[in-house]
């Protein structure tokens, strides 16, 4: 029997969130993370990997996201299912506010490049798309400027609202 | 800025907006408006935008006197109007700096649609995106500010690839113009102003705030070296002057106006002449080959010369078409 074989049995890790739920996960998948995949070839892989900035309901969805872009096993990605990718994606990132807000966190903390820039490019869309005053309600952001100012603001860059 | 993303996840999303939407997101919070404000950012912001395939290459002009400056698509088509101007700027911006109470601002290069200005007066540059509509007072210069005798400079504006980074290099001379001049540079990233020790060839750059043009890597001043026009040349990477041969039969000075363009990415003259009578002529000339004397091309021959009402050479479009500013001025 030849080695390669012998490597493609696939090996499991677990992913613990921060409310303790755990998850079990391929460990070729688990490394589209690149901190997981530190975390991997570091030698973490005999017990549970903590993953303490995740929730237990994000993590799932990370995973999600993990199952869907792991490498294939049988080499190079066809066309089709690059399209098929590109469709999921979308899906995945067409999620209420605070879950695109969480997936973007979570992208950034588990270093997961593809997963950032599709929830980046999300949130860009939203910002694009929503008046100033939603745009701070949707990011909790505390308006600091006193309306004088805020004005003084507006004022000076009229054009963009037009 | 936000209690749920932190700072470096905002300034990834916001390098992805687009320029109109971006000055909106100034007014969300002062945290938002003074990062989309920092030259890091403009810098990430313009990285961005010119990986994208949708940018639109645009064409800048100084307006008058004012420190207006006209904007035309270069590649789209322009129409005739019987206005100031042939073409129709597609927009125009008032650009002015409250706390600076002048208004001379000239156009002095540009790169990667990020402008070089510079006021006359005050002698103050300023970096102006394009994009984003946000302007930058550059820090006092060193040379020359101590107002002990009165000076003029010339300013160029380009971008170093190597070490991904813009700069401003400013030659003063002594309003007489006798002595070679100092030079400094002022680099983006570093934020201040250096001297510059490399040897200036005996190049007389003559006008104030002469436009500069920025090709293959070098700046580009039309400048006079004893009595003959030359191309005085600076290099962003190795900070070292040279000269571009001009086009071989030239003949100067005269009563000429040479200035530097840039065409379709080509180091390009415009050589005004200024006898009345059958010789008076504006021509255009590209230099197909950079450094290649014997590649200058004569594009166009005009029968307008320097004092006709007709004669400052804007620039060119992207399919070549030559744009020149009707009125006189």
């Amino acid at each position: 029997m030849s080695s390669t074989l012998c490597c493609s049995f696939a090996k499991n890790v677990t992913l613990r969130s921060s409310d303790g739920q755990t998850f079990e996960v391929e460990e070729a998948a688990a490394q589209v993370s690149q901190t997981i995949k530190r975390m991997i070839e570091d030698g973490c892989t005999g017990s549970v990997i903590p993953v303490p900035n995740l929730t237990g309901p994000v993590l799932a969805l990370v995973i999600e996201y993990f199952k869907k872009h792991s490498p294939p096993s049988d080499g190079c990605p066809t066309a089709l299912l690059e399209m098929e990718i590109k469709d999921w994606d979308a899906k995945f990132v067409a999620v209420d506010n605070d879950t695109l807000l969480d997936l973007t966190l979570a992208a950034h903390y588990l270093e997961i490049q593809g997963l950032l820039d599709l929830t980046c490019h999300r949130v860009a869309d939203i910002l694009n798309d929503n008046s100033v005053e939603k745009i701070r309600e949707i990011f909790h952001i505390k308006n600091d400027f006193t309306p004088e100012e805020e004005a003084e603001e507006r004022s000076k860059i009229q054009w963009a609202f037009e | 800025m936000s209690d749920r993303l932190p700072h470096e996840i905002i300034t990834d999303i916001l390098s992805r907006m687009p320029g109109k939407s971006l000055m909106r997101l100034r007014c969300v919070s002062k945290a938002w408006c003074s990062l989309i404000s920092t030259p890091n950012f403009i810098s990430t912001h313009l990285s961005r935008s010119l990986s994208n395939s949708q940018h639109q290459p645009c064409l800048y002009a100084n307006y008058g006197h004012i420190g207006t400056l006209l904007m035309y698509p270069s590649n789209q088509e322009i129409e005739e109007q019987k206005e100031d101007f042939l073409a129709n700027p597609s927009e125009r911006r008032e650009l002015y700096d409250p706390s600076n109470n002048e208004f001379e601002l000239v156009l002095v290069g540009s790169s990667n649609g990020l402008l070089g200005l510079a006021y006359k007066r005050s002698k103050l540059c300023v970096l102006w995106n394009s994009s984003i509509q946000i302007a930058i007072t550059l820090p006092k210069p060193n040379i020359g500010f101590d107002g002990s005798i009165p000076l003029d400079h010339s300013v160029g504006f380009g971008y170093d690839p190597t070490t991904d980074d813009y700069k401003f290099v400013r030659l003063v001379y002594s309003s007489y113009r006798t002595l070679r001049p100092l030079v400094e540079i002022y680099t983006l990233r570093t934020g201040i102003w250096r001297s510059v020790t490399a040897p200036v060839p005996p190049c007389i750059i003559t006008e104030d705030l002469s436009p500069s043009v920025f090709v293959n890597g070098s700046l580009h001043w039309s400048a006079l070296r004893a009595f003959s026009f030359v191309i005085m040349s600076f290099n962003m990477k190795d900070e070292a002057f040279g000269e571009v041969g001009m086009p071989k039969g030239f003949q100067g000075p005269g009563d000429l106006k040479v200035t530097v363009a840039l065409c379709d990415g080509m180091l390009a003259l415009v050589i005004r002449d200024g006898y009345d009578g059958k010789k008076t002529s504006t021509t255009v000339w590209v230099m197909k080959e950079y450094g290649v004397a014997e590649s200058w091309t004569k594009l166009f021959d005009l029968p307008v010369g320097l004092y006709s009402p007709h004669s400052k050479v804007i620039g060119f479009t992207k399919s070549g078409e030559l744009l020149m500013e009707k009125g006189t001025r």
